[in-house]
């Protein structure tokens, strides 16, 4: 103690150095789990965009006669998706290709979020029954529309020409470092069923 | 007093140590946020090529059959002189320059080929939840491309590529740029997205 009174100023100046770099140390490393989360994050993106894209191009192709094209689930209300709502009741869409059935079911799980709750989704794809992908429970939202030609949503079978799909993916681990809290993605493909 | 010169070197060194990470860690965020825009702004671009796809791949498929115009597309596909003009069918004739409709909530013009729309510009809005819209501006090229995707050229002419040669495949290529109510685009570039539509 004598010791760090002799030299006050230095001891000062020694503190204050040591405690600006424990400061750019805590900083990196939050900033590290917020790159992770983000990495995480746009990698299930890319994944569920990549996969929904190649499905929902091969909806109807070399359809049975009496296979339908598609069947939409029910939607709910959510104010943080752009359509205000979002598939989530179990069974959000099925439909036919290749005579293939493929599922995509969507469960809604509240969970916390930097304090506050908000309800996330898990999705999962079946293909002939069997598991065949999904994502853990991180979607902030998830819709399909089908659009006309002039992207205008509708449900006239006659009038539709491409399946919009939005979602958007939110990052598992938040911090102040976190630069994009949630990942919005649209994807579009075109609407071509052919039958045999 | 060397003591002291150390003790400010030595601020001076942490302080300057905070700043560069403070510095990289605001580029990375710009980074982020325009990857982002960069995504947005290719979900516009797939959208706009679904509007652009549900047309009818030429005027000339109103005056000749799908025999015909695979024979000879020279004498039955649209000429390149008037890509970007509407097709009159009623007097077979083109009109002046068409702004064609590219979203349903823009004004425009009902195009009903794709080589009308050659030239269209107009703003398409990414939505990100409700009443908040993110603008990109949209402009749209058309050309013909040869079995290479490639333009197309004629034996007897030297490049640049003659209005005449004309093929049974067309490239539709968007442009979207984000365009902010307020400040600069964040995308220092357009983004290009092009896909070749062939008939039949």
């Amino acid at each position: 103690m004598q010791f760090l009174y002799d030299n006050l100023i230095a001891t000062v100046v020694g503190m204050t150095v040591f405690l600006i770099l424990v400061s750019i140390q805590m900083r990196a490393t939050r900033t590290s789990v917020a790159q992770s989360a983000r990495s995480m994050a746009l990698k299930q993106a890319e994944t569920l965009a990549t996969w929904m894209e190649q499905d929902l191009e091969a909806m109807g192709r070399n359809l049975d006669d009496s296979e339908t094209v598609y069947e939409v689930g029910d939607r709910t209300s959510d104010k943080n998706s752009p359509t205000e709502s979002t598939l989530a009741s179990g069974e959000a869409l099925k439909f036919h290709y290749d005579k293939k059935t493929i599922r995509y079911n969507v469960e809604a799980d509240p969970q916390t979020i930097d304090g506050k709750t908000r309800t996330l989704y898990e999705f999962e794809r079946t293909k002939n029954g069997a598991s065949a992908g999904g994502s853990p429970t991180t979607l902030g939202y998830f819709d399909i529309r089908f659009i006309d030609e002039n992207a205008e949503p509708t449900t006239d079978e006659s009038k539709i020409r491409g399946i919009r799909v939005h979602f958007s993916v939110v990052s598992p681990f938040q911090n102040d470092e976190t630069t994009l809290q949630e990942i919005h993605r649209m994807v579009v493909v075109p609407y071509a069923p052919n039958r045999d | 007093m060397q003591q002291t010169l150390l003790s400010l070197l030595a601020l001076l060194i942490a302080t300057l140590l905070s700043f560069n990470q403070q510095q990289a860690s605001i580029r990375s965020q710009q980074q982020a946020v325009r990857a982002e825009m960069e995504m947005m702004a290719l979900g516009v671009a797939m959208q706009t090529m679904e509007v652009v796809r549900a047309r009818d791949f030429d005027a000339g498929m109103d005056e000749h059959s799908r025999r015909e115009i695979i024979d000879d597309p020279k004498s039955t596909l649209t000429d390149i002189s008037n890509f970007g003009k509407k097709y009159e069918k009623s007097e077979n004739e083109y009109s002046n320059s068409v702004k064609c409709k590219i979203y349903y909530k823009n004004s425009g013009s009902k195009c009903d080929f794709i080589e009308e729309f050659d030239g269209t510009k107009g703003v398409v809005p990414f939505r990100l939840e409700k009443d908040e819209d993110f603008p990109f501006s949209v402009t749209i090229e058309v050309r013909y491309v040869d079995d290479d995707l490639d333009p197309p050229t004629d034996d007897d002419f030297d490049p640049p590529y003659p209005p005449s040669v004309k093929t049974l495949q067309k490239e539709v290529v968007i442009s979207v740029q984000d365009d902010p109510p307020n400040g600069s685009p964040r995308l220092p570039e357009p983004i290009r997205y092009s896909q070749v539509i062939s008939y039949p």
